[in-house]
């Protein structure tokens, strides 16, 4: 009797066993015990984000179009040709982009990019005297470059961001790169303070191509949101500045300026016969502008840009063998010629798939 | 008749231990998400429960818990539905539908970040018992960002 | 002109037609003394209760209908004067989730009437609701936040949920 007892019991048991182990509902909880706690882990550190709040989203793959207006490229006599206007009707190349995060941690963040340029010459004729029009006109300039960014704070204040990359440069054929020995290397080291969640900034300094040739800059980076979370500064001064207008987090509007430049080694494929072996086209440009940023759905953001491309730079340098020499603001090294390059309006287009 | 029904008898407490057993142990390997946690932004606080056998988590804490612009407790005013944005973002369950794979994994879960109203796909794994590695993502996790939460407990005192 | 006309008749007819043909029937279905108990200790704040739920839709609409869309209409919350004064709540937030679909919020008041007892919360209207309510069942979670601690042992709260369920012929 007393095992049939048991039996039971234990059946009992067994269909109620799984509604007993059931997680439990939520318990209450008295809130105010949540503002004294620490961290579990003793060793436990906090440190500081790389971003403010209200920043633009951080795009994880890009696509775009871009494209300027009309202008005049005023050649220099080069090679035994002479001097000569080019008539651009439209310069214009599709872009790609991509910036993954690979390591992130509160203590280190890793990110690996790559990025693709083309820009094509346009104009209104085929064949020019001037030989270096006339490599212009015969090939897409091409910048394939791979990037990376490392994000290290040292506590909530503090922080180091170190940006590196390698871009090959050039009118050379997308089936065929040139030498890896014409590569340029960029480099930006800043050392930051976080004060709030809405400012951060920092002081360092780069080695760049931006204005089209080698060149060691001071740089300044300032990341700022006004407490009404409408206005802020996306700075990264002398590279670029924008004020930020946010209309809300979908949609935000941008006004400053970027200055974009490399430095591109020029016939490639030997079409034009000339007897130069490394000439470098140090291409440098300010553009000032507007953008519009908004979601379209989901993560996919699309990028309006349009503005005034000032050419800052577009004359032609000897680079043996792609070594190359810091020129800077007082050095006397002769171009092997110089051009003048107009200013046109410019509209650029991009598609985006941004970060969480 | 006596033996059938001592093997029976054995039968059912041998499948009672078994079923203690498995429970008691799969319910503490998910378990280990429950508690609070702080992301790496420290700006909030935020306790992991249960409802059923999914594990949610609610802000239980902000840094800033008024809007500089109102003064008033902060809201979700980043909602894409109008009608939900004047949900207070202090109980907000911000961590939604995880359910545990086994291993230190829980899948199957969103995020959400009101400071963009956004929802992402989310996976949680157990770095260790204080750490957690909380991934948003895109789609597929390469698009997305790794996120270091670290576990809470009430101050020592003295 | 007259081709003007003539397609604009064909459209206009074509119109009538396809709206006619996926004529879309409207039922309404209210759950009413929905209970969510909260347990001692309560304290100020954003406190949780749940109450599974399950509609047997084929009872309320017959047999051969297809669901388009469930949307929540009206959700009100009345509490008891003597366990909780309406003074104390601050807001009422509710989501509705299953085993199977993820927790998603359908409703809110922020803030609440401090005069009222009967608290009408603003609905979501763009959120489907049919693949919660057409599965074995449902729970609906509410999160009440108390300005003050109670002293009660306990604190029910009660809801009336109205659904709306637009239907077609299969």
């Amino acid at each position: 009797m007393s095992k049939l007892v048991l039996l039971f019991t234990f059946n009992i048991l067994l269909l109620v066993a799984p509604s007993f182990l059931k997680a439990q509902e939520t318990e209450e909880d008295d809130f105010s015990q949540y503002d004294d706690l620490d961290f579990a882990d003793e060793a436990a550190k906090r440190y500081a984000t790389s971003k403010v709040i209200g920043l633009s989203p951080q795009k994880l793959i890009l696509m775009g179009y871009d494209a300027q207006g009309p202008y005049k490229i005023q050649s220099g006599a080069v090679n035994n040709t002479p001097a000569e206007t080019m008539n651009t009707t439209l310069t214009h190349g599709f872009q790609l982009a991509a910036n993954i995060p690979v390591y992130s941690r509160n203590s280190l963040i890793v990110q690996l990019g790559f990025n693709y340029q083309g820009t094509t010459f346009a104009s209104t004729k085929s064949t020019y005297e001037n030989d270096f029009n006339q490599v212009l006109a015969n090939a897409t300039h091409h910048t394939l470059g791979l990037n990376t960014t490392i994000f290290k704070p040292f506590n909530e204040k503090n922080f180091l961001i170190f940006q590196g990359s390698m871009d090959l440069n050039g009118d050379y054929e997308l089936t065929k790169l040139q030498n890896p020995k014409y590569l340029k290397y960029s480099a930006a080291a800043i050392y930051g303070w976080k004060s709030s969640d809405r400012l951060m900034w920092g002081i360092g300094f780069a080695q760049t191509y931006r204005a089209g040739e080698l060149n060691y800059i001071p740089i300044v980076l300032y990341n700022w949101t006004h407490p009404s979370l409408k206005w802020g500064a996306e700075v990264l001064a002398p590279a670029r500045a924008h004020l930020r207008y946010t209309i809300n987090p979908r949609n935000m509007l941008f006004f400053g300026y970027e200055l974009q430049g490399q430095s591109y080694r020029l016939n490639n494929g030997n079409n034009v016969n000339w007897n130069f072996d490394n000439l470098e086209l140090r291409r440098g440009e300010i553009r000032v502008r507007a953008i519009y940023e908004r979601q379209v759905v989901g993560f996919i953001w699309l990028g309006v840009q349009a503005g005034y491309r000032i050419g800052y730079s577009f004359n032609v340098d000897h680079v043996a063998d792609g070594k190359d020499f810091f020129r800077g603001s007082f050095g006397d090294d002769p171009y092997a010629f110089e051009n003048k390059i107009g200013n046109p309006l410019y509209f650029n287009f991009t598609i985006s798939l941004v970060s969480p | 008749m006596k033996n059938v029904f001592n093997k029976l008898f054995a039968l059912n407490l041998f499948s009672l231990m078994l079923l203690l057993t498995f429970s008691v142990s799969a319910q503490n390997d998910g378990d280990a998400l429950l508690g609070v946690w702080e992301p790496s932004n420290g700006k909030a606080r935020v306790k992991i429960d249960k409802i059923g056998d999914k594990y949610f988590g609610r802000i239980v804490w902000l840094k800033e818990p008024k809007d500089p612009n109102t003064g008033e407790p902060k809201v979700d005013k980043n909602n894409p539905d109008v009608s939900l944005r004047s949900t207070p973002l202090r109980g907000y369950r911000m961590l939604k539908d995880f359910v545990f794979k086994g291993d230190g994994v829980w899948e199957e879960g969103t995020i959400y970040d009101p400071e963009n109203g956004n929802n992402y796909s989310c996976i949680i794994k157990l770095k260790d018992d204080n750490t957690l590695d909380i991934r948003g993502f895109i789609g597929i996790q390469t698009f997305g960002r790794t996120d270091e939460w670290k576990r809470l407990i009430i101050k020592k005192k003295g | 002109m007259k081709t003007i006309q003539r397609y604009s008749l064909l459209f206009l007819y074509l119109a009538v037609l396809i709206s006619c043909s996926t004529k879309t029937d409207l039922k309404t279905i209210t759950l009413s003394n929905i209970n969510f108990e909260f347990e001692a200790p309560i304290y100020s704040g954003p406190n949780s209760a749940t109450a599974e739920l399950s509609i047997d839709l084929s009872k309320e609409i017959g047999e051969g209908f297809e669901i388009k869309d469930v949307k929540l209409k009206n959700a009100s919350i009345v509490t008891d004067s003597t366990t909780v004064p309406a003074d104390n709540l601050q807001s009422i937030t509710l989501q509705i989730g299953s085993s199977n679909q993820p927790l998603i919020s359908i409703g809110v008041i922020n803030p609440t009437i401090p005069t009222s007892l009967n608290q009408q919360l603003t609905t979501s209207n763009d959120k489907n609701l049919s693949s919660y309510l057409l599965g074995k069942s449902f729970y609906l979670v509410l999160d009440p936040d108390f300005i003050n601690d109670s002293e009660e042992t306990s604190i029910r709260l009660e809801g009336t949920f109205e659904f709306e369920i637009h239907y077609t012929n299969k």
